[in-house]
């Protein structure tokens, strides 16, 4: 049992934050990198196992005093320390004094990085590499009166080093790499990428910019980006004397790059624009902090770069109106995760900010006024509707039209928009004769509910003595209030809604979409989502279902246990639970894969916003399958959705094409679609499937990525299938839970 | 200058003093065409006696009433009441329009399986199923309503021998105040014979019970009854869900709403008394919102509104055959269509309307069909102008049961047009011919040999 604990820190902590140390210092978050990395690191033995050592000892001792493990997971206590290992091993001779330095500089650069991280953290500002800078710099300095620790001339006749690790071999293929005689430009380019850890070899160089762009098209594009800027501006300046070596531009420039053009940035446009304006100002800062620093004999590793990408995240974070250049929201340690991510919860989740207001009555109604209307929403007061019944004829009566009771809508019930409690009720007036206007009591019988502190509903023209409810009233959502009437300022019944932020009738308007509601379609019945009502629309409310919301109940707690088998034929089980994180998301985790899906419930809808895991994962081919759900029973209403692209089941080359292009003009689209095909009962379906599809549009072409079908009975997921090329689940539940 | 009519004279007795209470008399309607389509082109073109369905005014109907109810209630669905008139075409708009099907018996059931209807969206009411048409009905996943014990048993027996798990609803009878009493369906409410049976069908683990029905009668002109109805359902609903735990998904309150056509013995006309679709839906859905259930557990409202949806977009047309004195000095007009195809004329005093213009003076009259039978009466007395042989008369109000009650006796059935909502004339059946009457006709051996 305490083996398996032990294994169980080591593979989902310890083991992910070691190389994640190594990844981070790209900005990524890729295994892959961070092995290339470690293997590449070894190419100066020495200093490769003092980087590795470095990394240990900083992410066991931050994990035994008990820090953030989600922070020591991303390698961010560690890094400082895996390129302190990395810079000690490079310049020191290895010895016993040696490695006490050495542990004594891990110590104090995990020290800086939690106190400066804290520090910094707090307006959201990350340390880079300053803890790293000045740890080295407490070492550099005294190092020269500590006569038992000696300089090392590896890195000069590092040949040698070869020779003693591989061979004449491996010196003769890393001489004739080398000496390859490629253009000045790549040459350069090369080292500097290899000489931010610590190295100026080809082969390293080009390892890690193959890395780069495996893991990441857009990182790979700025590091190019990067360097040529510094490149061409020391060439301009002729500067190149003073600042230019390897270090100084793969650290300092193409980490810029890297920094501001993808990580902390959202990569756009504007940002690879500000990238190459940053890299220049890096330059300045560079030499002046060379200058400066030389008179003490510190040099300045990357200095430069962090100070310049602080400042400038602090310098964005101050804006009011960040149009075009958005900081990161949530870091998914990936330029193409977060481009990808960001442009569709941009479309996706606005939503989230609005509590859900439902369409106050039953049945067909039209908008006779929307915002802004001609007749009387006007000024503060223009954002609100006006609803009314009309038959077939699009007339609002039968008869000659002359009584109240002609009117389709008059005596209609009038529900709750949502819940809340009632604020202020105004009854006793008297329904108005048609066409008249009782412009003395403008709003006539009236109600407020107060659903939100600020967020407050106000329906109109009620009729007389028809509230079902009284003031301090708890109502639920679709709770009958009154019955609609003809009182106040309304010539022919109608129902006046507005959202206001205080709770007395009357108060200026606030522009507040409703959650879900049916409008006409190009074919049919078109959902719609969180959107403001135009004047003529004919709409209806969505009406849920309890089927469907019992099976995708999936508050906190739920446990899910599917058998499913695969391709191969080979039976598994797998086990999902829903959580809560700390800032109140749901999601749900499978932890045979370390895998986590999470999703939005409002009640109305079922949707996922992001995945993070093994994509051989059954959660993720759930996660596909499931991506939106409608929560009422609808047939023929087809639910639409965007995919975030860097979830997408295979990204293929043309995928891999667009991430380049992505920041300037995304040319892929996922379109998820789902429709509700089979159902035993047309209003209230014991059980019922669920047919979905994603549509891959690459380029203007259109392609089925995949489709999966859910099916539900006795009030549960019981079954879904997925189809995807070869991949073809089918996944039966045997127990659920909550 | 065209030819003026000519009119056969009458001596009419004049009334002098104040004009009463009613006002003077209206000048007679003439309805020379049905929704832009002239009578007479229709006749012509079809022949007499001719009915004629608006399309356009089933699916105004059929959408008012839905719209009535759909606005007060948050679940409700109609079902066809097929017996009322089962034309394909008929049905078909009903079905486009969102309509279920309800049925009484095995050729109803099947005439809606093969118009398209699902199996689960047909309602088989009435107290004749057989053994056969059960266990269709209930492999088609169709909504039984069970009208007796006997059929109880019988659907008990058979579930369990077919291992079938039907979807039941029983249909109970209660007393709502109104005369008469429709005790001869269902199951009945204040005597606990509806409670036993559900008991019955609560122990029976092959049978589902999902909803309640009752259909107090016809052409309600109370809509008081319904309420008592809509509670008592109601109560029977809660008490099932309190002691079996079960939700009931529907209730369903059947049928019965009127139309505006005037019942005989009525003293003012039917658009003028009869409750309007709204009262109705008011009194229904007041009960069920009031009653306390959950929003998310209030049963789905099922109606079989048969009449009011169909009676006003079906007209007669037809052509005067003879003008008669009669002994008594009245005046009376034999039509080319008599009880024989407007069966409703037993029971209602129909808006009959001259299809010409006529003179300004009208006459009480007698209007007889063409049966050589003294029943065959179809206004004892109604006010027209001076109608010539030849001349075209339009019944008003005939779309309920007359096109499934109608008899083939003495004459064959006529035609039956649909104006389809451009107007346009489409035949939906034809009319009858000797040769199709023959058609079933067996003659024995013995009785053909022309001797």
């Amino acid at each position: 049992m305490n083996i398996k604990r032990h294994w169980g820190t080591i593979n989902e902590l310890i083991l992910p934050a070691a190389l994640n140390s190594y990844s981070i210092v790209f900005f990524l978050n890729n295994r892959l990198f961070a092995i290339g990395m470690i293997v590449l690191s070894f190419f100066n033995f020495y200093a490769g196992l003092s980087g590795l050592i470095a990394t240990m000892t900083a992410v066991l001792i931050a994990n035994t005093m008990g820090f953030d493990k989600i922070q020591l997971r991303q390698g961010l206590y560690s890094f400082n320390a895996l390129l302190i290992g990395l810079g000690m091993g490079t310049f020191f001779d290895p010895g016993f004094v040696y490695f006490s330095l050495l542990f004594l500089a891990v110590l104090l650069t995990l020290i800086l990085s939690v106190t400066l991280g804290g520090w910094l953290g707090k307006y959201g500002l990350p340390h880079l590499s300053i803890p790293f800078v000045i740890g080295f710099w407490l070492i550099v300095l005294p190092s020269s009166s500590f006569e038992n620790l000696g300089l090392t001339q590896r890195n000069i006749y590092w040949i040698n080093e070869a020779y003693s690790v591989g061979g004449s071999n491996l010196v003769n293929f890393l001489q004739s790499i080398d000496s390859l005689t490629i253009n000045k430009l790549s040459d350069t380019y090369l080292r500097s990428l290899s000489s931010i850890f610590f190295q100026n070899n080809l082969l390293s160089g080009l390892l890690i910019s193959v890395l780069l762009l495996i893991s990441s098209r857009i990182a790979f594009t700025l590091s190019i980006i990067g360097f040529l800027t510094a490149y061409f501006f020391a060439s301009f300046t002729g500067s190149a004397t003073a600042g230019f070596s390897y270090y100084n531009i793969g650290a300092n420039y193409i980490m810029t790059a890297l920094a501001v053009g993808g990580f902390f940035v959202i990569p756009s446009k504007k940002s690879y624009l500000w990238t190459i304006l940053l890299v220049p100002l890096t330059s300045l800062v560079l030499l002046f902090m060379t200058k400066l620093f030389n008179g003490i004999q510190l040099p300045v590793f990357s200095l430069p770069f962090s100070v310049v990408v602080i400042y400038f995240i602090y310098f964005l974070m101050l804006r009011r109106n960040p149009a075009g250049l958005i900081l990161t929201p949530i870091q998914n340690y990936s330029p193409e995760s977060n481009l990808y991510s960001y442009a569709n919860n941009k479309i996706r989740l606005a939503q989230l900010l609005y509590y859900p207001l439902h369409l106050p009555f039953w049945g067909e109604w039209i908008v006779s006024q929307g915002h802004n209307g001609q007749y009387t929403h006007k000024g503060e007061w223009g954002k609100a509707f006006d609803f009314m019944l009309l038959d077939e004829e699009m007339k609002s009566f039968t008869g000659n039209g002359t009584r109240c009771e002609q009117y389709h809508c008059y005596n209609k019930p009038i529900l709750a928009p949502a819940d809340g409690v009632v604020e202020e009720i105004i009854d006793g007036i008297e329904d108005n004769d048609i066409g008249k206007s009782d412009l003395l009591n403008n709003w006539g019988n009236t109600i407020t509910i107060r659903h939100l502190p600020g967020l407050y509903t106000q329906l109109s023209h009620l009729r007389k003595d028809s509230f079902k409810v009284a003031v301090g009233d708890h109502v639920k959502c679709g709770d009958i209030l009154a019955n609609c009437g003809n009182s106040g300022r309304s010539p022919q019944p109608h129902l006046h809604f507005q959202v206001q932020a205080s709770p007395k009738p009357g108060t200026k308007t606030i522009s507040y979409p409703f959650s879900y509601y049916l409008g006409a379609g190009s074919n049919g019945k078109k959902l719609f989502s969180f959107a403001l009502p135009v004047e003529g629309e004919i709409i209806s409310g969505v009406r849920t279902d309890n089927l469907l919301k019992r099976a995708f109940d999936l508050s906190p707690g739920t446990l899910l246990k599917f058998r499913y088998t695969d391709q191969s034929g080979l039976e598994h089980f797998n086990k999902w639970e829903a959580f809560t994180d700390a800032y109140n998301n749901s999601y749900l985790y499978c932890d045979t894969t370390n895998s986590s899906a999470y999703y939005v419930n409002d009640g109305n809808m079922l949707y996922f916003t992001t995945f993070y895991g093994s994509k051989n994962s059954l959660l993720y081919y759930f996660y596909l399958t499931a991506f939106k759900v409608l929560l009422g029973h609808y047939e023929n209403l087809e639910i639409v959705d965007q995919l975030p692209l860097n979830t997408l089941p295979n990204r293929n080359g043309m995928i891999w094409i667009n991430d380049f292009i992505a920041p300037f003009a995304n040319r892929v689209k996922a379109k998820y679609s789902m429709l509700q095909t089979g159902s035993d009962d047309p209003y209230q379906p014991q059980s019922l499937t669920l047919t979905s599809k994603i549509d891959l549009s690459i380029f203007g072409k259109t392609r089925k990525a995949c489709s999966g079908t859910i099916l539900l009975d006795n009030n549960r997921i019981e079954k879904f299938t997925f189809l995807h090329n070869k991949i073809k689940i089918e996944a039966t539940c045997i127990s659920s839970s909550s | 200058m065209e030819k003026l009519r000519y009119e056969r004279p009458i001596i009419k007795k004049l009334n002098v003093g104040f004009v009463n209470k009613f006002g003077t008399q209206a000048k007679n309607e003439v309805v020379t065409n049905l929704e832009g389509v002239g009578v007479k082109e229709l006749i012509k073109e079809f022949g007499s006696p001719l009915f004629v369905i608006s399309e356009k005014q089933i699916r105004r109907n059929y959408q008012h009433a839905s719209r009535v109810f759909k606005t007060r209630y948050p679940k409700v669905q109609f079902a066809w009441s097929y017996k009322t008139n089962y034309l394909n075409a008929v049905c078909k708009v009903f079905h486009q329009e969102g309509s279920w099907a309800e049925v009484v018996s095995g050729f109803e059931y099947e005439k809606a399986l093969a118009n398209g209807v699902p199996g689960s969206k047909i309602i088989f009411n009435g107290p004749d199923k057989t053994d056969d048409q059960l266990v269709t009905a209930a492999r088609n996943n169709s909504l039984i309503h069970i009208d007796h014990f006997d059929e109880l048993y019988s659907l008990i027996k058979l579930s369990e021998e077919f291992q079938l798990k039907p979807k039941v609803a029983i249909r109970v009878n209660m007393d709502t105040g109104i005369y008469p009493r429709w005790d001869r369906f269902g199951f009945n409410y204040e005597n606990g014979q509806a409670w036993t049976a559900i008991s019955r069908i609560m122990s029976c683990e092959h049978l589902n019970l999902v909803g309640l029905h009752c259909h107090i009668g016809t052409f309600m002109m109370e809509s008081s009854a319904y309420a008592i109805a809509a509670t008592k359902l109601c109560q029977l609903s809660w008490d099932i869900s309190e002691k079996f735990g079960r939700h009931i998904q529907y209730l369903d309150l059947g049928g019965g709403f009127p139309s505006t056509n005037t019942l005989k013995g009525s003293y003012l006309p039917g658009t003028d008394t009869v409750p309007g679709i709204d009262q109705f839906a008011d009194a229904i859905t007041d009960v069920i919102l009031g009653f306390g259930f959950r929003q998310e557990e209030l049963p789905l409202l099922i109606l079989e509104t048969g009449r009011a949806l169909i009676d006003d977009a079906g007209y007669l047309l037809g052509t005067v055959l003879a003008n008669k004195r009669l002994s008594d000095g009245r005046s009376s007009t034999v039509m080319d269509f008599g009880v024989n195809s407007l069966f409703t004329s037993f029971w209602y005093d129909h808006k009959v309307t001259p299809a010409q213009e006529g003179g300004q003076y009208t006459e009480e009259t007698v209007l007889y069909g063409p049966l050589c039978m003294n029943i065959d009466v179809i206004r004892e007395n109604v006010v027209l102008p001076l109608l010539k042989k030849g001349d075209h008369l339009v019944v008003h109000k005939v779309g309920a049961y007359n096109m499934t009650q109608w008899m083939q006796f003495i004459t064959l059935r006529p035609n039956i047009v649909l104006l389809d909502q451009s107007s346009h004339p489409h035949l939906i059946r034809k009319a009858e011919t000797l040769e199709y009457l023959e058609s079933v006709e067996i003659v024995p051996h013995h009785l053909s040999k022309n001797s």
